[in-house]
């Protein structure tokens, strides 16, 4: 029955948590009004940085020769994806670096920086106020590693104290000692998710430690999608700590469970586990991974309590009823762990070649461990606890007490897992970033003649019929507007002759060929004449693939 | 017949010498980064095929961020317009320069901040001339081009 009402619930879980979706993948600057290494006779009155989304800017400024900023935030503002600074009106001549830190809708930190000169300024080697060491990542990395793994520790032992009050103890009133255990675990829990916040708008920041006073950080810290995954899992462990205290009375039971599982889809709304395509799949497959684990950590205390305080007939059924319960609990625990690895992972190879992948074997190695514990304990201690035998009572105490720093050791796994970018959002930046920029999305390659740079753009880049792209640039990367483009295609390998397009300007400086055929796959040579003026020509040669 | 013989492998000998030993056709010079600010960097450096056939950089890689990829500066007078590129052409007896505002070696996903005065490893694969390491100086953030020249082979 206990059984039937847990996967019950857990169907309801899975449900409640479909649609729940959001793409991971970081903003991508698509444009720039000022070009990297441009000298301007006059300030531009803004600088505009377009994005691939829509972004929350950080901090963007306008930083002099010697690191001092030009701007302050309020000359900030964003539309729609394009963020803008203005610039103050007496700008002296001399060298800038443009600096910006954006938030990306799946609230990572983006960020990067180029250099400007104004008026005759001689380009500077370097700007000594921007030397290295400015960044204080690293260390906010770790301590939000650090919350994590104390958040998702009080988590795991309030929800599943909760969830072993409500399937395996049953009592009327939940024992002072747990109830107290469940309610520190709840606000430890609570605690470290809300310092969270600060730290990720800290992070997102990039300020030094001492910043983390500054209300403006935790401002930052709000906007990002954590603080709804903070509020949620708040709201499930404070009703859930109304039901361990006894406050609902007859409902004491459903309170627990209510709380308990809200608590769990607090952790759904984030994350590189929860936001992985296909989110219908990651969200509901990690929230049942994370009830399955929280059934059994949260069990290990009141078990290890109850073996030593209540009769050894009494806790040897708790213990049995844990048991048979845990035999299926664990092996959804287990394969949803792995639905969600390999959802991140994607390659076998990837485990040993990528950080995340071998920081997912070191956790995949202690939950081994853990899992021979469990099984050892089940199948030796457990039998024996029933027929009566003490002794075997203090060595299944031990046991817990083993499973419970195994446990502590996977959490802190965990969390450090969640530092590294997995193979799947790798792959996903690394695809989007080519999709994003609608005028290079099959093939494209940089050749040259003379100091003219040609961009020869091939979309989709498949054997048919092709749009070629040609952007003609001096060697300062200005386009520039040719009186004529021709294009020849042709395979010397195949033994295809050149075949003529006549180029069409489609912007400025950008040319077009509309139905560029490449009939086979292979590699095609594409030769472009370019009339430049009337008396010059240049003639680029380069190859496309064709897969 | 001996005298033949020895004129074939006069012939001969230079021949092979000249297949065994060809100079390295391309030559990188220059190479430099900046000192990254947020977490994407940028490489900048010199492409010399002194080769008689044209080569071709397809893959450059870095164990210090997840992914590189070349993009260009393409300046309209109003926008400049950064084109992903998937390859970079190394003509026959010439030089190209990847410098700010044009092309550069864009890295995304730093694993840690670049800083100015270290080196990073960069590996570059060229189509023809295969795989070429090179260890990176690091210059100051708002600099624009390398403190020290210098190439590797």
């Amino acid at each position: 029955m206990a059984i039937r009402n847990f996967l019950f619930l857990g169907t309801i879980l899975v449900a409640a948590m479909l649609g729940s979706s959001r793409a991971d993948a970081h903003a991508v600057l698509l444009e720039k009004s000022v070009g990297d290494g441009a000298r301007l006779a006059v300030a531009p009155a803004e600088i505009r940085l377009r994005f691939n989304e829509s972004v929350t800017p950080v901090l963007v400024r306008v930083l002099d020769a010697q690191g001092h900023p030009m701007t302050t935030s309020d000359a900030v503002s964003e539309v729609d994806s394009t963020v803008i600074l203005a610039m103050p009106k007496a700008l002296p001549a001399g060298n800038y670096v443009f600096t910006y830190r954006v938030i990306s809708a799946d609230s990572h930190p983006v960020g990067g920086s180029f250099v400007f000169g104004l008026g005759d300024a001689a380009p500077e080697p370097g700007l000594d106020g921007l030397t290295a060491g400015s960044s204080h990542e690293m260390l906010w990395t770790r301590i939000a590693s650090a919350l994590q793994a104390i958040f998702y520790g009080g988590l795991l032992f309030a929800v599943g104290g909760a969830l072993f009050q409500v399937i395996i103890a049953r009592d009327d009133k939940v024992p002072r000692a747990e109830r107290n255990f469940m309610l520190g675990a709840a606000a430890v829990a609570s605690v470290a998710i809300l310092a969270a916040i600060g730290v990720e708008g800290a992070l997102s920041a990039d300020v030094p430690l001492t910043d983390i006073v500054d209300p403006d950080i935790w401002r930052i810290g709000l906007q990002t999608s954590l603080s709804a995954n903070a509020f949620v899992t708040i709201a499930g462990l404070a009703i859930l700590s109304v039901g361990a205290i006894g406050w609902a009375q007859k409902f004491d039971r459903a309170v627990l469970l209510g709380g308990g599982l809200l608590a769990i889809v607090g952790i759904t709304i984030t994350g590189h586990a929860a936001s992985a395509s296909p989110a219908w799949l990651s969200a509901p497959v990690l929230g049942l991974h994370a009830l399955c684990a929280a059934y059994w950590v949260g069990a290990l205390v009141p078990l290890h309590r109850r073996i030593w305080k209540e009769s050894v007939s009494v806790a040897a059924a708790q213990v049995r009823l844990f048991s048979s319960i845990a035999l299926i609990v664990v092996a959804v625990l287990v394969v949803c762990g792995l639905v969600l690895a390999a959802v991140q992972v994607r390659e076998f190879s990837a485990l040993v070649t990528t950080d995340y992948g071998q920081r997912l074997l070191v956790k995949l190695l202690l939950v081994a461990v853990l899992l021979g514990c469990a099984a050892f304990n089940k199948f030796r201690f457990t039998p024996r606890l029933a027929l009566g035998d003490t002794r075997v009572a203090m060595s299944l105490r031990r046991m817990i007490e083993v499973e419970l720093a195994l446990v502590v050791a996977i959490i802190v796994a965990t969390a450090l897992l969640g530092e590294t970018t997995p193979p799947r959002a790798l792959q996903e930046q690394a695809a989007e970033h080519l999709d994003m920029d609608m005028s290079v999305p099959g093939f494209s390659v940089a050749t040259f003649a003379g100091n003219r740079i040609a961009v020869v753009d091939v979309s989709p880049a498949r054997a048919g019929n092709n749009t070629l792209g040609v952007s003609l640039l001096d060697a300062d990367g200005s386009l520039i507007t040719p009186v004529q483009v021709t294009v020849f295609l042709s395979n010397p390998a195949l033994g295809i002759e050149p075949s003529e397009h006549r180029a069409v300007a489609v912007s400025r400086g950008r040319y077009s060929v509309a139905d560029a055929g490449f009939p086979t796959s292979g590699r095609w040579r594409v030769e472009i004449e370019v009339l430049v003026t009337d008396f010059e020509a240049a003639n680029f040669s380069t190859e496309v693939p064709i897969p | 017949m001996i005298a033949r013989l020895s004129l074939i492998a006069m012939l001969l000998i230079p021949m092979a010498a000249w297949a065994q030993s060809a100079p390295p056709t391309i030559e990188i010079a220059d190479a430099w980064a900046r000192a990254s600010v947020g977490s994407t960097g940028a490489v900048y450096l010199t492409i010399r095929n002194h080769g008689t056939t044209d080569d071709r950089l397809e893959t450059v890689t870095t164990p210090v961020a997840d992914q590189v990829q070349p993009h260009i500066d393409v300046d309209d007078g109003k926008v400049t317009r950064m084109m992903p590129l998937n390859a970079i052409d190394a003509k026959a007896n010439s030089e190209e320069v990847l410098k700010p505002g044009g092309i550069h070696l864009m890295f995304t996903g730093l694993h840690g901040p670049l800083k100015s005065g270290t080196t990073i490893p960069v590996t570059l694969i060229f189509a023809h001339a295969g795989k070429i390491d090179l260890i990176v100086a690091v210059e100051k953030a708002g600099a624009m081009g390398p403190t020290q020249q210098g190439s590797s082979p």
